[in-house]
């Protein structure tokens, strides 16, 4: 009680100084915040693409409305040779006057082989363990294709196993969790579960199931057939130690089941139905920072790493060789005259959710720079120069000058607006 | 004891009031949740409750910050603008004890009255949601709590403060303060700043005390 006393009385002395470090931290995520929100203006990243019959990467730039048709950057070209050479994408342009072409590089084209060989998929950079509630649903695989139901039952893992919990009595049904649990565990699965996928909407062509991943880093494929368990084991190269799985849209071609991400940052795909594994070269993704985006046509692969200011364009072949890779940079909003000043006058900022998932996690966007340094000084000089004034004269000149240093406009802000008791 | 009459007589008026209009609320959400599991069936009731980006309901969202600003005008409006507070501070008993009393006191009745609405929500929940969900859910109202008991104290301390211009610089910080805990809507999106939030709570008591201080000071001169 005492001691609550001595915390108390003494807190009580340094009320202001706190309310001018708390102001100083609300600042700090308004300010940015604000200045986004008024003269941020839409930047689009460029679109690189590979094409296939001038064997060099394409690059799409928009800027202030005007269109920028370049072959890596280096050489102009027009906008119908842009679009000649993405014959598998422009496929207005491809059809022409004439129609199709019987054949493009020398390989037969049609637009069933097309239908069957184009792919895309993306993974958006994302904090992985944002919360969620952790039930999953598993849907019937042998519904009629767009026919699905959704099941009247919802299923956890814990550490000891798999339990079905029915959604009419709020109870877990023994008979089900019975059944799965056995035909888990009959094919060597390992509880607990270290990670689950499926691909959850009810409008798909096809129902796969879950891909989980065991307690010994093997990779399993559950399905529900009427209520009756289906388990395969597939077969992963030996070592591979799984940082991330993710389900693919079956709604387009059926070629993948899965994506996953190793500990050491590799790709790699499960193709479908076979479960044969395709390794990715090394393409230097990191999960946390980069979107993932995967076009697949007739003759080759794209795989486009999105950053920050930077887009990564990986070109492969159909036998996942590196082919040719390019990176373009573009401007940001720190970049524009509002981000730069930004950037100078303010001297840290802090964001409260990094990705734009809604879930929060603050995080320092920027910390002081020498630029910032400079421009703080200018503040201590105006403080100084005002420290005679009635509502800076009570102040501690060595500690507010010290102060002001760090916080720059933030601090002088706080202590010109939360004067001391004697003004 | 008697401190705590006085600052009954003051909250009855608004306590009573705000606990019918709580529990009101919490019955019409539960009645939402009982209708659209009946409408829909169970099970897509369950597929669109764990899946979607479910956002707390606006109602259940608002009304502790609510009754937060209501709580803290009500107890310390008559304080400072018929200068009650001044009289109390010249009792025979420590200034601070008094400040820590009534301010408990008024955040008592304000936590019993959230919490016992929260409880009944969250109750409700159990009967037609698995433990994994309403422990999602419990998750979900602990910053909505906290948002409310931190309107309490700052309308508080907006209302004690006896200088206009830092009253409008104490009102603009702590709108922030409280703004935080309603960035974003969704279910969960907390977790990870659950334990700073504790933070918020003690800074805005300091304030509190702090005004409570210069009030004193002023009304000495």
């Amino acid at each position: 009680m005492l001691s609550s006393y001595i915390i108390i009385k003494y807190l009580n002395k340094g009320g202001r100084m706190l309310t001018i470090l708390f102001a100083v931290l609300v600042m700090s995520i308004v300010f940015p915040s604000v200045n986004r929100l008024v003269n941020e203006v839409k930047i689009t990243e460029p679109q690189l693409q590979y094409s296939c019959t001038e064997k060099a990467i394409f690059v799409h730039r928009k800027m202030n409305k005007k269109e920028n048709y370049s072959i890596r950057d280096s050489f102009q070209i027009s906008k119908s040779d842009y679009q000649n050479g993405l014959p598998y994408f422009y496929l207005k342009t491809l059809y022409g006057l004439t129609g199709y072409p019987d054949s493009i590089n020398a390989l037969p084209f049609s637009l069933l082989d097309l239908s069957k060989e184009k792919n895309s998929f993306r993974m958006w950079a994302k904090y992985k363990a944002r919360p969620k509630v952790p039930l999953h649903f598993l849907f019937n695989s042998n519904n009629h294709p767009g026919r699905l139901t959704i099941p009247n039952d919802a299923f956890r893992f814990n550490n000891k196993g798999i339990h079905f919990l029915n959604a009419e009595t709020n109870s877990v049904d023994e008979k089900k969790t019975y059944i799965f649990m056995k035909a888990l565990l009959e094919k060597g699965f390992v509880f607990p579960v270290k990670h689950a996928t499926s691909y959850l909407a009810i409008i798909k062509r096809k129902e796969e199931g879950f891909f989980l991943v065991d307690a010994k880093d093997h990779l399993f494929h559950l399905r529900s057939y009427d209520g009756k368990p289906k388990v395969n084991i597939v077969k992963i190269p030996f070592g591979t130690s799984f940082k991330d799985i993710k389900s693919l849209n079956s709604n387009s071609v059926e070629k993948y089941h899965l994506i996953y991400t190793t500990n050491k940052n590799r790709l790699g795909l499960v193709k479908s139905p076979d479960y044969e594994i395709i390794e990715l070269p090394d393409l230097g993704y990191v999960p946390e920072e980069h979107d993932f985006l995967f076009i697949e046509d007739i003759e080759n692969v794209n795989i486009k790493l999105s950053s920050k200011g930077q887009v990564k364009l990986i070109a492969l072949d159909k036998s996942y060789e590196e082919v040719d890779t390019y990176t373009a940079d573009y401007d940001t909003f720190e970049d524009t005259f509002w981000g730069r000043l930004e950037h100078n006058v303010l001297p840290f900022t802090v964001g409260l959710a990094k990705y734009k998932d809604g879930f929060i996690m603050p995080y320092s966007m920027r910390f002081i720079s020498w630029t910032n340094l400079l421009v703080n000084l200018v503040f201590v000089l105006l403080f100084l120069y005002n420290s005679k004034k009635q509502r800076f004269k009570s102040m501690h000149k060595t500690g507010v000058s010290l102060f002001l240093c760090l916080t720059g406009l933030y601090g002088y802000i706080a202590f010109f607006f939360i004067p001391t008791d004697d003004v | 004891m008697n401190l705590f009459y006085k600052e009954w007589l003051k909250l009855r008026n608004v306590c009573i009031p705000a606990f019918v209009v709580a529990l009101l609320v919490v019955i019409y959400q539960l009645f939402i949740i009982k209708n659209r599991a009946l409408l829909n069936g169970s099970g897509p009731d369950w597929y669109a409750t764990f899946l979607a980006k479910k956002t707390t309901p606006i109602f259940l969202s608002y009304i502790p910050v609510l009754l937060g600003v209501v709580f803290g005008i009500f107890q310390f409006w008559p304080e400072t603008n018929q200068r009650k507070i001044r009289l109390s501070l010249q009792l025979p008993m420590n200034n601070l004890k008094i400040l820590l009393q009534m301010i408990l006191f008024g955040s008592g009745c304000y936590s019993l009255v959230v919490i016992i609405s929260y409880s009944l929500f969250l109750i409700g929940n159990v009967m037609y949601y698995p433990v994994e969900y309403v422990h999602h859910l419990f998750i979900t109202l602990i910053p909505l709590f906290l948002g409310g008991l931190n309107a309490y104290v700052l309308s508080a301390v907006v209302v004690m403060e006896p200088r206009f211009t830092y009253k409008i610089n104490l009102l603009i910080l702590g709108t922030f303060i409280v703004l935080f805990n309603y960035y974003s809507p969704i279910n969960g999106s907390y977790l990870y700043v659950l334990k700073y939030q504790p933070i918020l709570s003690a800074f805005s008591l300091i304030l509190f005390f702090n005004t409570a201080n210069r009030l004193q000071k002023l009304s000495a001169q």
